[in-house]
């Protein structure tokens, strides 16, 4: 007994240390590491096993053999894939773009108290809240070949004589499709980069404007830098979510005409419930994956490197 | 571990034991579950209830609940309930994926649950179509054939043949500056496929011969698609096909936009106008015919579902609703054209509008039922998108088709 | 001094204008549809004002067989539910990785991150299958946690975000005067992160109410259908009830628009001046 004291006390120590809330990490990290392991873990193995499986489910017969990376090769070889890749990240780029300009400027015009934002900030977040469903087919009435709320209005001004079809060639249903998916998410981004700048303390701005100095330039020394990390936040997310977006496309053009916005989560979509091979699906859910990580492992290095 | 909590453990387990033993006795009601699109309908609701209740009272035994999404989400939710084993036990789908969810085992053969009388009231086409290996996959329950609408007050005689399907088109056009004659869809979607379907097999043409092997780059198919892609690009009689689907066609026809269109039944529904209208005055005549004279016949279907635990309480609801009283109930309201040879004999059914359609039925083609549809659909979008904007020539287009439907394995050899 | 402060004015508001009504434009177009009947709804030139305010289509779409009402009483308590508790376990996960040095700590936080790298597309079964396995399936609890699994990572980023630009100082400096970390958390963080915290639960709320995917797959009932299913109702096989269909997608913006207008006041608060420094 008297021998194991001392060496339990130690551990018992280290035990307590770890669990401290003073101390540690753990106590709050638990609970929502938990969470997200007890629901997403298994699909996550899940999908990576697929991705290295053959699973066609309409041929049963065909078995689940493991065909380690010959998912992964047969899309690499496929020149319809890297197309499709390659406008992905386009189409991404574009939407997020449009969204940090936009909602950058949003925020900016947005975030001084002034008669009238309250009305502004609720009326704002309402694209947000518009079901997915309305949001698609208000903009497809608005879009309408033929008798869109914005040909009429050209038309019937005579700007145009004949009705422009905006879904039905490759440029402008591309434009159309980042459009609305800006539109989405424009809120959000309005809102992050107000609460942003919210913590931007007012007297360092009073100094510098009291010192002379012009808005543009209190823009890029001051607010840009301290604004940082939540901008990085923001972008990072808001490319991750574009990158994955499936929503918008799909009800508007279903990736045509002729796959000018067929992204990879069309494919994906298209993959697993259309021809039900979730080997190959799962195997560009993999590929998305990997692109994303490291599209994020480089935003981090870039905010970390600000940070110096 | 109070000792009193261990004593009362294993006299309760046996007293539960003994109550379990009992309940036998009396008699337990099966329940199926039914799944049917857009069951949340208004019109739909008031339908089901009343069959569900008639069904119910001839089998005492058998309660029927009902289930549905809507219409979009439908095949995916259904899809992910075969694939999860959880599916109903009867579920309304498309016939078009009978091969599918026979090959994924998702749903069973029918005989033996369906009795072989209200099977052999069903057309035979529409009967060929839901088997699958030899067997009789799924039952049909509905389907359609499409017709000509045009604007009677701006076409005295409707058109019967290509060239005058044309040639109305322009001189409508003419009179009518700021309309379109006719309009086809190109959208990503399973009309483009009847759409296109149509103008192939009436000039002779076929997606799949009798072997089961894919013609779909056949010099007759790809007329078709050259007289399709005119349509818009040469003709000009279309607007731009590319962002239309053909349940669009029915509001640009009611706008005044378009003087002709094809649709079935369903078109006058969504315009919400009646022939005698006075903004549009229409009526609806055979499709124009090509070297033949055809229309696509899209039908749906009950399956049963393979890990049903009530097959045969599944197959008695089934026959239920295809007696010809309670079909014709189905088919009027819900606007379809009537399956069963007795409902034709309804007085709902025997106006010019409903005969029209009803007609179309003699010189139907059943929708072609590869293994995989919406790879299939995918590629005929593909093919038909990339020749409509000059990307490739049609023969090129339907080249590339057969190439990848043969590569994809989806042609329905047996 | 007015005169140059009018022109700044005005931009402001003519730019804001310009963006509200390209934000506004399809809302504009739910609630025009939703006054128009059937009838009206395909006449040309559109009409871009109602006729007349005619509630036919709300009365119909309400309280009738499609049982808007209802699905949107469900809408609130599973957005609900998840918002608050992955506002909370994010505010946790936030703080433990925003304020402790730990091997591993960028990873995990890389981890949490990768969970919104995995197209919904495919994690949709596997968490079917689990909630069959659970016996939860059919219950709001199936799709408040599959909701809540995929926002609270994203709740873990964002108030990572923000707690990484609050200085330790400030609850360091309580600590050194004898409160635990606990208490400076509620006292002086929690404050302080408001904004991000009113984000976060915004954030997460819209996140699960705009949900579809989930409560399509789980929920057979319909009585526990939230208002994305409700609205697929008026979808028919080639007949859609765009006239209801705009109301229903009215009456579902509202209480979304409302709760914002409550909520704004704590996202647009500033910092506390002074507390920073020194």
């Amino acid at each position: 007994m008297v021998a194991l004291a001392p060496a339990t006390a130690p551990r018992r120590a280290a035990r307590a240390r770890l669990w401290s809330p003073d101390k540690a990490p753990w106590p709050y990290l638990a609970l929502p590491l938990l969470l997200i392991a007890a629901l997403l873990g298994l699909p996550v193995l899940r999908i990576f096993w697929q991705s290295v499986h053959h699973v066609v489910l309409t041929a049963p017969w065909e078995g689940n053999d493991f065909v380690g990376a010959e998912n992964f090769l047969a899309l690499v070889q496929e020149p319809a894939f890297l197309r499709t890749l390659q406008l992905t990240v386009v189409w991404t780029a574009c939407s997020v773009g449009a969204k940090l300009l936009i909602g950058l400027g949003g925020a900016l015009l947005l975030q001084r108290p002034f008669p009238g934002r309250k009305v502004y900030l609720t009326l704002l977040l309402l694209p947000w809240v518009t079901p997915a469903v309305i949001a698609a087919v208000s903009w497809r009435w608005v879009m309408d070949g033929q008798s869109g709320w914005i040909n009429a209005v050209l038309l019937v001004t005579g700007a145009i004589r004949e009705p422009i079809s905006f879904l039905g060639q490759e440029t402008t249903a591309f434009i159309a499709t980042v459009v609305v998916d800006a539109w989405l998410g424009i809120p959000f981004m309005v809102m992050t980069l107000m609460a942003g700048l919210q913590r931007i303390p007012d007297d360092i701005i009073e100094a510098a404007r009291i010192d002379g100095a012009r808005p543009v330039q209190i823009f890029r020394r001051i607010t840009l830098p301290l604004l940082r990390p939540v901008l990085m936040t923001c972008v990072l997310l808001s490319t991750v979510w574009t990158f994955n977006s499936f929503q918008v496309i799909w009800p508007l053009t279903k990736g045509g005409p002729a796959g000018a916005t067929a992204t990879l989560p069309i494919q994906i979509y298209e993959t697993a419930f259309g021809s039900f091979d979730f080997g190959t699906s799962s195997a560009m859910a993999v590929v998305v994956f990997a692109i994303l990580m490291a599209v994020s492992l480089l935003y981090w290095r870039v905010l970390k490197g600000g940070e110096e | 571990m109070n000792l009193r909590s261990k004593r009362l453990g294993p006299g309760l387990c046996v007293l539960l034991m003994a109550a379990g033993l009992a309940a036998p006795a009396v008699a337990e009601t099966t329940e199926i579950r039914f799944f049917i699109p857009g069951a949340s309908e208004e019109r739909n609701q008031k339908l089901l209830s009343e069959i569900v209740a008639g069904f119910e009272a001839k089998n005492p035994d058998i309660s029927v609940k009902v289930e549905g999404v809507g219409w979009d989400e439908a095949f995916q939710k259904l899809s992910t309930d075969f694939i999860a084993g959880r599916a109903a036990d009867v579920a309304y789908i498309g016939t078009r994926n009978v091969a599918e969810f026979s090959m994924m085992g998702a749903i069973q053969p029918v005989d033996g649950l369906v009795d072989a009388a209200t099977l052999g009231r069903i057309p035979e086409p529409l009967r060929v179509a839901a088997q699958f290996g030899g067997k009789q996959m799924a039952v049909p329950m509905a389907f359609s054939t499409q017709a000509l609408y045009y604007r009677t007050d701006l076409i005295p005689t409707p058109p019967k043949t290509w060239d005058e399907l044309v040639s109305t088109a322009k001189a409508v056009m003419e009179k009518n500056p700021g309309m379109y004659g006719y309009a086809t869809s190109a959208a990503a979607h399973v009309t483009l496929v009847s759409q296109f379907l149509n103008f192939v097999y009436q000039n002779g043409g076929e997606a799949f011969d009798a072997s089961g092997e894919t013609k779909i780059n056949s010099p007759e198919a790809a007329a078709a698609l050259q007289f399709y892609v005119d349509l818009f690009q040469k003709d000009k009689v279309v607007p731009n096909p590319l962002e239309l689907n053909r349940e669009q066609h029915p509001p640009l026809f009611a706008q005044g936009k378009i003087a002709m269109m094809v649709s079935g039944p369903w078109g006058r529904s969504i315009m919400g106008l009646d022939p005698d209208n006075k903004t549009a005055p229409y009526a609806v005549a055979p499709l124009p015919c090509g070297k033949e004279c055809k229309g696509e016949l899209v039908s749906d279907s009950l399956a049963i579902s393979a890990k049903s635990e009530h097959p045969e309480a599944a197959g008695k609801f089934v026959a239920y609703l295809l007696q010809p009283d309670i079909h014709a109930k189905w088919d009027s309201t819900s606007g379809l054209v009537p399956l069963l040879a007795e409902e034709e004999q309804l007085d709902t059914f025997k106006t010019p509008f409903w005969q029209t359609f009803i007609a179309m039925k003699a010189d139907g083609f059943a929708e072609p039922s590869p293994r995989a549809w919406q790879p299939f659909e995918k590629i005929l979008v593909e093919a038909v998108q990339s020749a409509i904007l000059g990307k490739v020539t049609p023969q090129e287009a339907l080249d590339t088709a057969a190439e990848k439907i043969r590569k994809a394995r989806i042609e329905p050899r047996a | 001094m007015t005169a140059r402060r009018t022109l700044p004015e005005i931009g402001r508001h003519g730019a804001l204008i310009l963006l509200l009504g390209f934000l506004l434009l399809p809302v504009w177009v739910m609630l025009k549809t939703s006054f128009t009947p059937y009838d009206r709804l395909y006449v040309w030139p559109p009409e871009f004002l109602p006729t007349s305010l005619d509630l036919g289509n709300y009365a119909r779409a309400l309280f009738g067989q499609y049982r808007v009402i209802e699905a949107l009483g469900n809408s609130l308590i599973i957005a609900g539910t998840a918002a608050a508790i992955s506002t909370g376990f994010g505010f946790l996960g936030a703080y433990g990785l925003a304020r402790f040095r730990f091997t591993g700590r960028t990873t995990l936080l890389f981890l949490v991150l990768a969970t919104q790298m995995l197209s919904p597309v495919v994690i949709v079964i596997p968490l079917y299958e689990f909630m069959i396995a659970t016996g939860l399936l059919d219950t709001y609890l199936s799709v408040i946690l599959c909701d809540t699994a995929l926002a609270t990572p994203i709740a873990i980023w964002l108030l990572h975000g923000f707690l990484l630009g609050i200085p330790r100082e400030l609850e360091e400096a309580a600590m050194v005067d004898g409160c635990s970390r606990l208490k400076s958390l509620w006292h002086i963080i929690l404050p302080v992160v408001r904004p991000g915290l009113a984000m976060t639960a915004i954030y997460t709320f819209v996140h699960a109410w705009s949900d579809l995917i989930f409560p399509l797959v789980m929920l057979t009932d319909d009585g526990k259908w939230p208002v994305t299913l409700a609205l697929t109702r008026f979808v028919g096989e080639n007949v859609i009830r765009w006239d209801y269909l705009m109301a229903a997608g009215v009456v579902t913006t509202l209480p979304a628009a409302v709760l914002f207008a409550l909520v704004q006041k704590h996202f647009t608060r500033g910092l506390v001046a002074g507390a920073v420094k020194g």
